[in-house]
């Protein structure tokens, strides 16, 4: 629906009360940075803001700016929250958002092309990359102890030859 | 219940054996077990298993705060469909 020039930050999971309140729950680092933003863009509208009104377990209870009623805000519940990548924080020039690495190429040392970069996982053991090749997907280790170089201009990822067990 | 304190954490045999090798070595080599009913152990701080869920290997880096955890903990079995917007990476 939204070009590369956006990214999801978040999503509209349900509605809460009367007054037309939603849920929302945050994909960010910092589930709170979502509030930060200056502009946002959901079901192909543009707001202004969110405003929190409070935290309830893992999801923010929040108003849209004009939103008033439980009918309007039904339009809106299942609906990503996007904003402008270019909103993002500013970050040093060796550092990279790990969504821009997508569809990058990873390869071994040795030269060894093991796929796509398809998705990132975090299970609580260290960043995984999940790498495509044809139908298969594996799941590999995407530490400072694995990663050799980041190119980029080529878009490709070498990663140690330590990760060989892992792909045969 | 929990488990009975004289009996130690359980870890099975050939996995200890296998992490002597790969830190001998000095190579960080990932460790490839199908054994997720195993006990961290302290001596597996620093050191990348794979830890299998069934499908595939999940690569799993232990750390000091994983100590205790049983290697299953970090190898879910079931889809997982995550979001990773703002996180960030150090270029090399």
């Amino acid at each position: 629906m939204y070009s590369k020039d956006f990214i999801l930050v978040g999503s509209i999971v349900g509605l809460h009360g009367l007054r037309g309140y939603l849920k929302v729950k945050s994909f960010l680092e910092n589930p709170k940075d979502i509030f930060k933003f200056d502009e946002y863009f959901i079901n192909k509208l543009s707001f202004s803001s969110i405003l929190l009104k409070f935290n309830k377990k893992s999801v923010f209870i929040c108003e849209l700016v004009g939103i008033n009623s439980i009918e309007e805000a039904k339009k809106f519940v299942n609906n990503d929250i996007f904003i402008y990548k270019s909103s993002l924080p500013k970050i040093d020039k060796d550092e990279t958002y790990l969504n821009d690495l997508i569809s990058f190429n990873v390869e071994l040392e040795s030269g060894l092309y093991l796929g796509e970069l398809v998705k990132f996982y975090d299970f609580g053991a260290g960043p995984i990359i999940g790498v495509k090749q044809g139908h298969k997907e594996k799941m590999l280790p995407f530490s400072d102890n694995f990663i050799i170089n980041i190119d980029q201009d080529l878009r490709v990822i070498t990663l140690s030859s330590n990760i060989k067990t892992l792909i045969n | 219940m929990t488990r009975s304190v004289w009996k130690g954490p359980f870890v099975d045999g050939y996995l200890i054996k296998k992490a002597d090798v790969v830190r001998e070595s000095g190579r960080n080599d990932v460790i490839k077990t199908w054994s997720r009913r195993s006990t961290i152990m302290p001596q597996f701080v620093g050191l990348t298993f794979g830890v299998h869920n069934g499908k595939k290997f999940i690569p799993v880096t232990v750390t000091e705060a994983m100590v205790g955890h049983k290697f299953g903990e970090f190898s879910p079995t079931r889809t997982f469909y995550g979001h990773a917007a703002d996180k960030k990476v150090k270029g090399k």
